[in-house]
């Protein structure tokens, strides 16, 4: 069970990560402002999974690199593969499918609380 | 609080990082942007530096953690390399062996040569021994024949064409095999139906097959002499590992001796002052590296004395200068760690990551690797990546005034 909501999770911060760079290479500090930003300060990613994960996505080749020092420091700046493209596009349709069906399902139960008795 | 306690977060977490020198430092430069970035944005915000520096290192949280999960990363990824190297292909394998029978010091008098002995055998069957490299060049043989034949002009008229007739009228037509990876094409949603559309006079057959697959995001790569149509990210799996000789660029290597002298004992000297532990990186180290340091410092000292003898040595006994200097590599092998940095053909490596396919390589999380063994070159990349490097070392070769006496064809 536990084991499932963790994969829920981090798939699902995969896919978040994937389609923060949709819109043009971005690095590690940004793509974390952004998921917060846009989910509210809901989804939190701190630098201890998020590096890691965006690693991870560039050793699947979903995300590849190239590092800047101009300012001194080393930035890295992530973008998507035309296979990270490919796997967001994938995944937001299932995404899209999933949520569907669960609104199906789960809009009786929102609306009357099944009855224990 | 202060700006050293990132640092020392920094060097903690340097120091649990189980990976090669390189992707470790990429990691801690970009672990120390991301910090300090987030140190100028809470002082911003009018967060005090040494409150801000507090957080941020507590956002962060614990150095073993992360190094943990990294490391885990760097596991997977050897660990994928190694499985397309063996799983992938047995021919592959079977290149490595020839390549290293090839290759082998002639002295050796070729110990690895495989002598296929069956019940059945007959001595009078016993043939002399195959020339050496047989089916590696066999494989390449074969390719640069497709190769040739797809250089041919063609004419190609296609209108809404299904992919697998469109491949049949160019590539069959210049009487080359082609194969469609049919597995590859399902994971992208292409079926062999696909249409092309494509209407030029003579052109080559390879240029109709780019412009071909080009239209469908495909790409080929050759195998055997066939021509294997696939998906940029399957071809890069299909990775052939193969062999270098460098022996025969040493003696332009010799040209640059005397920063090499100098890159050595900076090395020697960094070295010394390092206490801290050392991972090891990937690579072909042939020994691993002395770790203790109560035996590395007197091991340090006297390759640094047998430095000080090569040189003093060059002008009058340029023979015995070899002879030590032979001794120095024999030690820094066994005193330094892993070749990487060290060797005298990182020029070379260096060279041929940065000129040939830069995206291919595992230190830009490509699928290739490359390494030096002893004055051997292994790489494990695309038949195209190896086609590139035997014309650069070609071209080395010829360009520098490397006697070509030592020259063996590979």
């Amino acid at each position: 069970m536990t084991q499932r909501g963790n994969d829920l999770i981090r798939g699902s911060l995969d896919l978040m990560v994937l389609s923060v760079l949709a819109d043009g290479p971005k690095y590690g500090y940004l793509i974390q402002q952004r998921l917060n930003d846009a989910s509210g300060g809901a989804v939190r990613a701190p630098a201890g999974s998020l590096y890691p994960l965006l690693h991870r996505l560039e050793s699947e080749k979903l995300l590849r690199s190239r590092v800047e020092n101009s300012t001194g420091r080393q930035r890295k700046w992530y973008e998507l593969t035309a296979a990270g493209r490919r796997r967001l596009s994938k995944q937001a349709q299932q995404w899209n499918e999933l949520a569907a069906c669960l609104e199906t399902l789960l809009r009786p139960v929102l609306e009357a609380p099944p009855d224990p008795a | 609080m202060t700006e050293q306690d990132f640092d020392r977060f920094l060097a903690s977490l340097q120091g649990m990082l189980k990976t090669n020198r390189r992707r470790r430092d990429a990691i801690v430069g970009e672990l120390r942007d991301h910090l300090l970035e987030r140190l100028d944005e809470l002082v911003a915000q009018g967060v005090s530096r040494d409150e801000a520096m507090t957080r941020a290192l507590e956002e962060f949280g614990d150095a073993a953690v992360l190094a943990a999960h990294f490391t885990a990363i760097s596991r997977n990824r050897n660990r994928r390399i190694l499985m397309r190297t063996t799983v992938g292909t047995v021919a592959a394998l079977a290149a490595v062996l020839v390549g290293v029978v090839a290759f082998w010091p002639q002295d050796a008098s070729v110990p690895l040569a495989p002598r296929k002995v069956t019940a059945q055998d007959e001595p009078k069957e016993v043939k002399p021994p195959a020339a050496e490299g047989v089916a590696l060049l066999d494989e390449d043989a074969l390719d640069d024949a497709t190769v040739e034949k797809l250089k041919k002009p063609i004419d190609v008229d296609l209108i809404e064409t299904p992919l697998s007739d469109a491949l049949s009228f160019t590539v069959g037509a210049a009487e080359v095999q082609f194969y469609l990876d049919q597995r590859a094409l399902d994971d992208i949603g292409l079926t062999a139906d696909a249409p092309v559309s494509l209407s030029l006079r003579s052109i080559s057959g390879e240029m109709a097959l780019d412009l071909i697959l080009k239209q469908l995001d495909l790409t080929y790569v050759l195998r055997s002499g066939i021509v294997m149509v696939t998906t940029p990210e399957e071809a890069e799996y299909q990775m052939t590992v193969r062999v270098y000789k460098l022996k025969d660029l040493r003696t332009e290597m010799e040209i640059a001796k005397q920063s090499d002298t100098q890159h050595a004992v900076e090395a020697l000297a960094t070295l010394a002052e390092e206490s801290q532990p050392r991972g090891f990186g990937g690579g072909f180290g042939p020994a691993r590296p002395v770790e203790d340091d109560t035996l590395r410092v007197p091991l340090l000292e006297s390759m640094l004395q047998l430095l000080e003898r090569r040189d003093a040595l060059e002008a009058t006994n340029p023979e015995a200068a070899k002879k030590v200097e032979k001794e120095f590599y024999q030690l820094a092998r066994t005193v330094l760690p892993p070749p990487a940095a060290r060797s005298p053909y990182q020029e070379v490596v260096e060279l041929i990551m940065t000129s040939i396919n830069p995206d291919s390589w595992d230190e830009v999380g490509g699928p290739g690797s490359i390494g030096v063994f002893r004055d051997k070159l292994v790489v494990t990349n695309s038949r195209e990546v190896h086609r590139k490097i035997d014309d650069l070392l070609r071209q080395l070769r010829e360009s520098g005034e490397a006697p070509a006496a030592t020259a063996t064809d590979e």
